[in-house]
């Protein structure tokens, strides 16, 4: 049986510290914003303009994280300022029931290789339907 | 590492749904599968591209080059709708990659369809 809906648009900017040089886990902060917000089915859109920055998913093991920039030395984009292009600026999610369809192991990282400190920023663009609409 | 045809199962969802405009997003569950769209024929090129690119060994993590290639392939695809078709050239699939060998393993593909 197929339902129509109209999908609502919401969208979210967060802010965080950073280094300039590191990998963080965004998870918990991109879940929160779906619980928080009642959003039910659709897809979640995590999207970074940050110069030098990537958002990926991956699995969050240390051991792992140290072969991913391991791979980038590899490719020779950590010098030439071009890992954004390579492991590009968004991850598309779907949310499923209230929850991301991510599986057991899979995170959310942003990554900042820009060398540059400071106030990063993640722009989430929710579509789908929420429980308050 | 193994190629799964999903085309058929995105085409019968989606005539399933009657949506004639819009997109399919496509994730696949998991931190060590991708989806790739290919033409047909360059499957084992590409299998072998991917095995040099990313090897299965020299690595800290115990299966890091199935994550590595999971993340840096992506596990979502986006595929517009036109006239209640697939945007995909005639000679081209859209594959479920499993980079590990699995077995008796169910692997669960999220299906989205936007559109009028």
């Amino acid at each position: 049986m197929v339902t129509f809906v109209c999908l609502d648009v919401k969208i979210y900017r967060l802010t965080f510290e950073s280094p300039g040089y590191t990998v963080l886990d965004i998870t918990s902060h991109i879940a929160e914003i779906v619980h928080q917000t009642g959003f039910y089915k659709g897809t979640a859109i995590i999207y970074t303009n940050e110069e030098g920055c990537a958002v990926i998913e991956i699995e969050y093991a240390p051991d792992l994280l140290e072969d991913l920039e391991l791979f980038l030395k590899k490719l020779g984009c950590i010098e030439e300022n071009l890992c954004d292009v390579i492991l590009g600026r968004s991850v598309v999610i779907p949310v499923v029931n209230g929850s991301m369809f991510l599986g057991r192991f899979k995170n959310l990282a942003f990554i900042d290789i820009s060398r540059k400190a400071g106030n990063k920023a993640l722009v989430m663009v929710l579509e789908g339907i929420f429980k308050s609409s | 590492m193994e190629l799964h045809p999903i085309t058929s199962i995105l085409k019968e969802t989606l005539h399933e749904s009657d949506i004639k405009n819009g997109i399919v997003w496509i994730s696949v569950e998991g931190a060590t599968p991708a989806l790739c769209l290919l033409r047909r024929g360059i499957e084992k090129r590409f299998l072998s591209y991917i095995a040099r690119l990313i090897p299965f060994t020299g690595w800290n993590h115990g299966n890091a080059y199935a994550h590595l290639i999971s993340t840096l392939v992506s596990t979502n695809k986006a595929i517009p709708i036109i006239n209640g078709e697939l945007l995909l050239n005639p000679d081209e699939e859209v594959y479920v990659l499993e980079t590990r060998s699995v077995y008796n393993h169910v692997r669960k593909i999220a299906i989205e369809i936007h559109g009028n």
